[in-house]
C-alpha cells in the first residue's frame, strides 16, 4: 500500500483526483495518540506500507513526535519515504539501502498517477518516476554515463582505453541501469566493452552512450 | 589567470579517490569540493554557499560540472545561475562560466530545463574532460564584457513554487525582503529570511529582474504619535513585525506567534480576547491566519481574518479601525471586506506587481497613508463607545414597544446615529463630513425638542417644559407682556440664554436654540454655564455648518463634535432609555 499524508486537500485536488486512484493507494491521517509509542502505532496502522508520501509541514497532533521521527521509523522498516512540499527542490538518495526523496509538490502530483500505476502493475516503487516522470530512464542512463565520463576525464577523445579501464567501466555499469526497459541496452554495452579489441577510445564510449540516450529521449 | 573548478567527489570503492581530479598545468587552478547535496532539503542554500566559497577564490574563469546529484536535475547549471544572479558579490557578475557536460551537447540541450541560460553572455559548454578544459583556457580570449543581467533575465528559466500556499509564502517573503530593503531595515528577523528565501534562485532571479533603484526608495517617515496599533499575523515573527515596528515604532503591539497549529476557532477567540484586552485604535489584520484559509475554493466569509473583522466590527466596537493585510488583489474579496467594515487595505507585494518599477515606493507610501488615515479616524472608537450602549437599548426597545409613533421616533433616531457615524467615517475623504455629521447629531436634538413630552408649545401664549409628569411653564403671556424664564444674552463670539425672568417683545421667535435652552434649564436642571456652552455649540452649527455653509472651508473639529455629544445629544438620548 502507498500512503499519502497530505493536509492541503485543496492543493491536492488541483493536481490529482483521489477518487480515481488505486486500491493500493490511500490518503491517510497520521494521528498517533500520546498513549501509544510511534513504532507500535505504525505497526498497527501502516504495517503494509510500501511507500510513504509525507507533506513536509504536515500537522502532527502529537507534539512529542516530529516529522524526523516518523521518517526514521519508516526508514528503519526499509519503507521508501518521500517528503513533498511546494518549496522543495527535487532530490532522491538512499539511506541504508532504502530510497528517500524530497519532491516538489507540483512535480509529485503530476507524476503520481504513473507512480501508482507502476506499483499496481509491477509492484515496483519507482521513486525516480515520481521525480522525472517518463524521463526517469534517461536519468538512470545519465547516472552511469556521468561516472564513466568522469572516470575517463583525463583521456583525450582518441586515446585507446586499456583493458583495466574497460573492466572498470563494466564494473561501473553492471550495478546500474537496472530497469527492465534498459536490459537490452545494458547487455549491448557490456558486450561491446567485452570485445577483445584494443581500439576502443573515449570517443567510442561517448558514441555508445549517445546511441542509448537517443532511444530514450 | 585564476581558474576555479567545482569538483564532485565520486567515491567508487574500486577506483582511486583521485579520479576526475583535474590539474591544469601552467595555470593557477583552485578546486572547490561540492560535497554531497543529495540529501539536502534546501538545495539552493547549499548552492549559494558554494557560490560564496567559489567567489572567495577570486577566479577569472569558473568551471562547473553540469550535473551535481541526480543527473536530470542539472544542479550544476543551477549553481552557475546562482553564480550569475548573486548580487552579494557583484564584482563577479561577468566571470566566464564554463559548464562541463557528460553527454553529447545536443542531448544536453534537449534534457536540461535551463538550456536557455546558454544564450546569455559568457556561458559555455564543453565536455567534462581535463584536455577540454586546457584547450578552452588556451583558446579563450579574455576581455572584459559589460552586460546587464536584466537584459537577459528571461533566459533564466526559474519557476516559482507551484502550490497555492507556497505562492502566498513567496509573496510574503518577497514583500518582506523588498520592503526591508526599501526601508533600510536590517535585523535578525529579516536576516533569517535573507538566509532562507534570499538564498533561493527564484528570489535572486526576481531581484535581478525587478531591482529597486535609489530613486524609487520611499522616504522614511514617522507616524502614529498617538493611539495603539495591534498587528495580528501568524507570521509576525517572520519579518513582518520588523517592517511594521519600523513604521509604527513603539505604538505597535504584535500578536500571532502562537497561532501555528492552533485550530481556527482558537485563533479567532484569542485574537478577539487580545483586541478586548488591548483596546487598540487600529488593528492591522492579516487575512489568512490558518492553513485552511489557503484552500483555493474557500469563501471569503470563511477566512479567519474575515471572521475576526466581523466580530470586532459587530460585537466589540465598530469604531476600531481595521486595515486588512493580505496578498489578495481579488476585487470581489476586497469589496466584501469593505462591506464588512474594513477601513483600509495593505496589499503584499507579489513578484508580478514588482513589474511596475515604482510599485514598491507606491505601496510603502500607501501603507503610511492607510495607517495615517485610520489613526486620524480613531476618534470613531470613542464616539462608538459613548453611543453604542444607547444605540443597543434603542434597538431592543424598538422590538419591544407597541406605540407606532414612539417606534418611528426611535427608528429615526437610530438611523440618524448610523448616518452620523457613516458621515464621520468618511471624514478622511473630505472634511465637510465633519460638518454633515455635526448637523445630523444636531438634527437629533431638534427632533427631541419637537416632542410634546419635552416641550409643549401653545403658540406664544404659553409654553411648558415637561419634566417627569409635571408641566413647567416657561413662557407666559401675562396681561399683554410676554414673560420668558430665560434671558437672551447677546455676546461675542456667541449668544446664549441665561436663567432669568424677563419680558420680551412678541416679535421674538421661539428658536431651536431657545427651546433647547428651556429644556436644558428646566427639564435637565442645567445651570447658566451649561446654557452658555449650548450657545457656543449652537453658534458652531450656525457659523460653520448651518444654512448651506456660508463660510467656505470652515469645518467642525472632532472635539466640537464630542462636546455636542457629551453636553447635549447624550443627555437627550438617555431620557428614552
Amino acid at each position: 500500500m502507498i500512503y499519502l499524508f497530505e493536509d492541503r486537500k485543496g492543493r491536492m485536488g488541483k493536481f490529482f483526483s483521489i477518487n480515481s486512484a488505486s486500491k493500493l493507494f490511500i490518503e491517510a491521517n497520521f494521528n498517533c495518540p500520546e498513549t501509544i509509542g510511534l513504532s507500535e502505532y505504525i505497526s498497527n496502522n501502516f504495517s503494509d506500507a510500501k511507500a510513504i508520501l509525507f507533506h513536509s509541514s504536515y500537522e502532527i497532533a502529537n507534539k512529542n513526535i516530529t516529522k524526523e521521527n516518523i521518517r526514521q521509523e519508516f526508514i528503519n522498516r526499509q519503507t521508501p519515504f518521500i517528503l513533498f512540499s511546494g518549496g522543495l527542490q527535487n532530490n532522491y538518495f538512499f539511506t541504508s539501502g532504502t530510497v528517500q526523496a524530497n519532491v516538489n509538490s507540483g512535480t509529485m502530483y503530476r507524476n503520481l498517477r504513473l507512480f501508482i500505476e507502476e506499483f499496481e502493475n509491477e509492484e515496483n516503487i519507482n521513486v525516480p518516476l515520481l521525480l522525472f516522470g517518463k524521463k526517469y530512464l534517461m536519468n538512470e542512463i545519465l547516472s552511469v554515463q556521468r561516472l564513466v565520463i568522469a572516470y575517463l576525464s583525463n583521456k583525450s577523445s582518441d586515446d585507446f582505453l586499456s583493458n583495466n579501464e574497460l573492466m572498470n567501466i563494466k564494473r561501473l555499469i553492471k550495478p546500474a541501469m537496472n530497469d527492465p526497459q534498459l536490459n537490452e541496452a545494458k547487455e549491448n554495452l557490456i558486450s561491446y566493452l567485452s570485445q577483445k579489441k584494443c581500439d576502443i577510445t573515449l570517443s567510442d564510449i561517448e558514441s555508445e552512450f549517445h546511441k542509448i540516450s537517443k532511444n530514450h529521449l | 589567470m585564476n581558474i576555479l573548478i567545482y569538483r564532485e567527489n565520486f567515491r567508487i570503492d574500486f577506483l582511486p579517490e583521485s579520479f576526475s581530479n583535474f590539474s591544469i598545468e601552467g595555470y593557477n587552478s583552485e578546486i572547490v569540493d561540492i560535497g554531497s547535496i543529495n540529501e539536502s532539503e534546501n538545495i539552493d542554500l547549499d548552492l549559494s554557499n558554494l557560490v560564496s566559497k567559489g567567489k572567495d577564490k577570486k577566479p577569472d574563469i569558473v568551471f562547473i560540472p553540469s550535473i551535481i546529484g541526480q543527473p536530470l536535475l542539472y544542479y550544476g547549471v543551477r549553481l552557475a545561475m546562482h553564480w550569475r544572479l548573486d548580487l552579494e558579490n557583484k564584482e563577479y557578475y561577468n566571470t566566464p562560466i564554463v559548464i562541463m557536460g557528460f553527454e553529447d551537447e545536443a542531448v544536453f540541450y534537449k534534457n536540461c530545463e535551463y538550456s536557455e541560460f546558454f544564450k546569455t553572455p559568457l556561458v559555455y559548454y564543453i565536455k567534462y574532460n581535463e584536455i577540454a578544459i586546457k584547450e578552452f583556457v588556451e583558446d579563450f580570449v579574455f576581455k572584459s564584457i559589460d552586460f546587464e543581467i536584466k537584459g537577459f533575465i528571461d533566459f533564466y528559466n526559474v519557476k516559482p513554487p507551484e502550490s497555492y500556499k507556497s505562492h502566498h509564502s513567496i509573496t510574503n517573503e518577497w514583500s518582506i525582503l523588498r520592503w526591508a530593503e526599501a526601508l533600510d531595515i536590517d535585523n535578525h528577523e529579516t536576516a533569517k529570511i535573507k538566509v532562507s528565501f534570499g538564498s533561493t534562485l527564484y528570489y535572486k532571479y526576481l531581484k535581478n529582474k525587478y531591482p529597486i533603484s535609489e530613486a524609487e526608495r520611499p522616504k522614511n517617515r514617522m507616524l502614529v504619535e498617538k493611539g495603539k496599533v495591534l498587528f495580528i499575523d501568524d507570521e509576525v515573527n517572520k519579518g513582518w513585525r520588523s517592517i511594521f515596528s519600523h513604521i509604527i515604532k513603539d505604538k505597535l503591539i504584535s500578536f500571532g506567534d502562537s497561532f501555528k497549529d492552533r485550530p481556527k476557532k482558537m485563533i479567532i477567540e484569542e485574537s478577539i480576547k487580545k483586541v478586548k484586552d488591548i483596546n487598540p485604535d487600529l488593528v492591522i489584520l492579516d487575512l489568512r491566519l490558518h492553513d485552511d484559509d489557503f484552500e483555493d475554493d474557500i469563501k471569503p466569509e470563511e477566512i479567519t481574518g474575515f471572521k475576526i473583522l466581523q466580530e470586532i466590527k459587530n460585537n466589540i466596537n465598530k469604531g476600531i479601525q481595521i486595515i486588512i493585510f493580505s496578498a489578495t488583489n481579488k476585487v470581489w474579496n476586497l469589496l466584501e471586506l469593505q462591506e464588512m467594515g474594513a477601513d483600509g487595505f495593505i496589499m503584499k507585494e507579489s513578484p508580478e506587481l514588482s513589474r511596475d518599477r515604482s510599485f514598491t515606493k507606491r505601496i510603502i507610501n500607501n501603507i503610511y497613508s492607510e495607517i495615517d488615515k485610520c489613526i486620524e479616524k480613531s476618534f470613531l472608537k470613542d464616539i462608538n463607545a459613548k453611543l453604542n450602549p444607547i444605540y443597543e437599548c434603542y434597538s431592543k426597545k424598538i422590538r419591544r414597544i407597541k406605540s407606532s409613533d414612539e417606534q418611528d421616533f426611535l427608528i429615526k433616531t437610530v438611523s440618524s446615529l448610523d448616518i452620523a457615524f457613516e458621515l464621520l467615517n468618511k471624514t478622511t475623504t473630505g472634511k465637510k463630513y465633519f460638518n454633515l455629521g455635526y448637523l445630523t447629531y444636531f438634527q437629533i436634538i431638534e427632533d427631541f425638542a419637537a416632542r410634546s413630552d419635552f416641550f409643549e408649545d401653545h403658540s406664544k401664549e404659553q409654553c411648558f417644559v415637561i419634566k417627569d409628569n409635571d408641566k413647567i411653564k416657561v413662557v407666559d403671556n401675562n396681561s399683554g407682556d410676554l414673560i420668558w424664564k430665560l434671558k437672551f444674552i447677546k455676546d461675542k463670539p456667541y449668544n446664549y440664554f441665561k436663567i432669568e425672568d424677563n419680558t420680551i417683545s412678541e416679535s421674538v421667535n421661539l428658536t431651536t436654540m431657545a427651546r433647547i435652552s428651556f429644556i436644558l434649564a428646566f427639564k435637565f436642571q442645567k445651570d447658566n454655564s451649561y446654557l452658555k456652552k449650548w450657545g457656543e455649540l449652537n453658534q458652531i452649527r450656525n457659523s460653520k455648518v448651518g444654512h448651506g455653509g456660508k463660510k467656505q472651508n470652515e469645518y467642525v473639529n472632532i472635539s466640537e463634535i464630542n462636546e455636542l455629544l457629551d453636553y447635549i445629544v447624550i443627555p437627550f438620548l438617555k431620557t428614552l432609555i
